[in-house]
């Protein structure tokens, strides 16, 4: 998957951008504060429809503009589309080839793409929520249906709380839904669960390679606490579900909360046996959370997905080794990668022709002459 | 009080239309001026006779022009076999393909907490007592599928178990045309999951 042309409007402080470009490496440099990661956002905001660092759509919109635009030349593993989205005053609207996609499913299998931004740090520091969703991600990542079966399942929980709250929720009323969240959350354990196994080997893999010769080697484990194990079959999950629902009925009916379920769900990280949101060094945590992505990578690729990689500057992140140990595992790897950066000469020599540098300034950009290393 | 001129009003009253904005209204109106008078009498009459005119149906709780309604007084029609859907217009739509023969029940929603919208505020109770008289074999339920409408279903597979009524859902999944390698996932794993034995 390629972006071979990327046309922005009215974006946040850009106001016309347009990069054409067949290199699979697109950096994009420049000092703070000018617009490389605003870009970024717009390419990730393609494929996610959603923001990385902002969850209300109109802050996307440049100021005084009635509505955003991003289009993208997207080219396939069988063909070319072109992807637009447009935020406008309180909808947004997508076309492909002109015309509305069918679906939402229907769109993200289009344009994939994996994130790599500082802020993920808080996937192995902070509350399970985000261990989770960088597992749903890496599951939607590979098979996007995957998306409505964690919206529906998160709409089951929201109503059954919506009547748990009430304080008169009747049994026949709340079992339509815990047998939604039964059957949902089943098949929700188990992509999960199957997930981690996948993942697992890469992440080991990944975690060693990052840390490079000179570093002692580092154990990392990761676990789904949940309530359905892998070994286990579809059913055996929702039979376990079940059951862990009639314990806590009466539970949930006093504190009027869905306390059962794999929204509770924990991907467990440990590193040399410690749990690493607690004890792991800034520096483990980094590289920890860079095998994590690295492995959705890997996961996806050998499930015939080569999605877009987007990078945003983590100069301030990593030291110089591990920086190009990790842009050595990209180059590896045939996707096209974005990157921001203030600093294009700490990522390194990178492949011969295949580098372009676009110099972001004041929400302008230009491609700099003679943008190729070799 | 407004002091609007009958122009500016009426554009106003226009806008209320669900997707209608204040420019169509605006161009509606300016429309309706030029025509003959009769052409706003007549909308005027039309608008005023659809809530006198129209009428939920005792039976099935549809919306009519008569009570019973067409389809309840059409001795013709299968008695023994009732779809459930949540809305009339879903009753023109299963009529318009042409592929049902028997009753309908119009829930008038779905069961959802989160909009305060409890069993006791859609019409099961009616549905139930038509169920009691005994002349129904077969309940289709047809609500949408999403997680209100399955939740919907469930609550009535359950309250009418024991009943001596076949329940039955409606199948979802892979519309009719669509090759398999074209279908988009969802529908897929959704047909996958409705699958039914041949």
């Amino acid at each position: 998957m390629r972006i071979t042309r990327l046309a922005i409007a009215d974006w946040r402080n850009l106001s016309k951008a347009e990069l054409t470009t067949d290199a699979r490496f697109v950096i994009l440099h420049g000092d703070n504060a000018q617009g490389k990661t605003n870009l970024l956002e717009a390419v990730w905001m393609l494929a996610a429809l959603r923001s990385f660092r902002e969850s209300q759509p109109r802050r996307l919109v440049k100021e005084g503009s009635r509505f955003a635009r991003v289009e993208a030349q997207v080219v396939g593993p069988y063909d070319t589309r072109r992807l637009e989205l447009r935020l406008l005053p309180g909808k947004r609207r997508l076309r492909v080839d002109d015309v509305a996609p069918t679906s939402l499913g229907s769109w993200f299998e289009l344009l994939r793409a994996i994130l790599f931004c500082p802020d993920h740090i808080r996937i192995v520091r902070g509350v399970p929520q985000e261990r989770r969703d960088f597992l749903d991600r890496a599951i939607f990542t590979v098979s996007p249906g995957y998306l409505e079966l964690a919206a529906d399942y998160r709409r089951a929980v929201q109503q059954k709380a919506a009547l748990l709250r009430t304080g008169q929720a009747r049994p026949a009323e709340l079992a339509p839904w815990n047998d939604r969240i039964v059957q949902l959350g089943a098949r929700i354990a188990l992509a999960r669960h199957a997930m981690v196994e996948t993942l697992r080997p890469h992440v080991l893999a990944a975690s060693a390679e990052m840390s490079g010769p000179a570093a002692d080697a580092r154990t990392v484990e990761l676990q789904l606490r949940s309530l359905g194990g892998e070994e286990l079959g579809l059913s055996a999950v929702a039979e376990r579900i079940e059951a862990a629902i009639a314990r806590f009925g009466e539970e949930e009916r006093r504190r009027g909360r869905v306390l059962v379920g794999p929204h509770r769900d924990d991907l467990q990280l440990r590193v040399e046996g410690r749990n690493a949101a607690d004890y792991a060094s800034q520096g483990q945590a980094r590289t920890l959370v860079l095998a994590l992505k690295l492995a959705e990578l890997a996961v996806a690729r050998s499930r015939g997905v080569a999605p877009l990689l987007l990078v945003d500057d983590l100069t301030g992140e990593l030291d110089r080794g591990r920086m190009q140990r990790f842009l050595a595992l990209l180059t590896a790897q045939e996707s096209q990668v974005w990157i921001t950066t203030t600093d294009p000469a700490f990522l390194g020599p990178l492949p011969a022709g295949e580098a372009r540098f676009w110099r972001v300034r004041e929400g302008q950009v230009w491609l700099e002459k003679g943008s190729q290393t070799g | 009080m407004s002091t609007d001129d009958p122009l500016r009003q009426a554009t106003r009253q226009l806008a209320r239309f669900p997707g209608i904005g204040e420019r169509t209204a605006a161009r509606l109106a300016w429309w309706l001026l030029r025509q003959a008078p009769e052409v706003s009498e007549e909308i005027a009459a039309a608008i005023l006779h659809l809530r006198q005119g129209m009428t939920e149906c005792s039976r099935c709780a549809n919306i009519a022009a008569a009570d019973p309604c067409p389809t309840c007084g059409d001795p013709s029609r299968d008695t023994g076999i009732v779809c459930v859907v949540e809305r009339p217009q879903d009753v023109a739509a299963i009529e318009a393909s042409g592929a049902f023969r028997g009753r309908y029940h119009v829930l008038h929603g779905a069961i959802s907490p989160l909009d305060g919208i409890g069993p006791d505020a859609l019409r099961i109770r009616p549905l139930l007592a038509r169920v009691e008289q005994g002349e129904v074999k077969e309940l289709v339920l047809a609500t949408d599928p999403d997680v209100e409408g399955d939740a919907t279903a469930l609550y009535l597979a359950a309250l009418l178990k024991g009943t001596g009524v076949r329940v039955t859902r409606l199948a979802h999944g892979i519309s009719v045309g669509t090759e398999i390698e074209y279908a988009d996932k969802s529908s897929v794993a959704r047909a996958m999951e409705h699958r039914r034995e041949v």
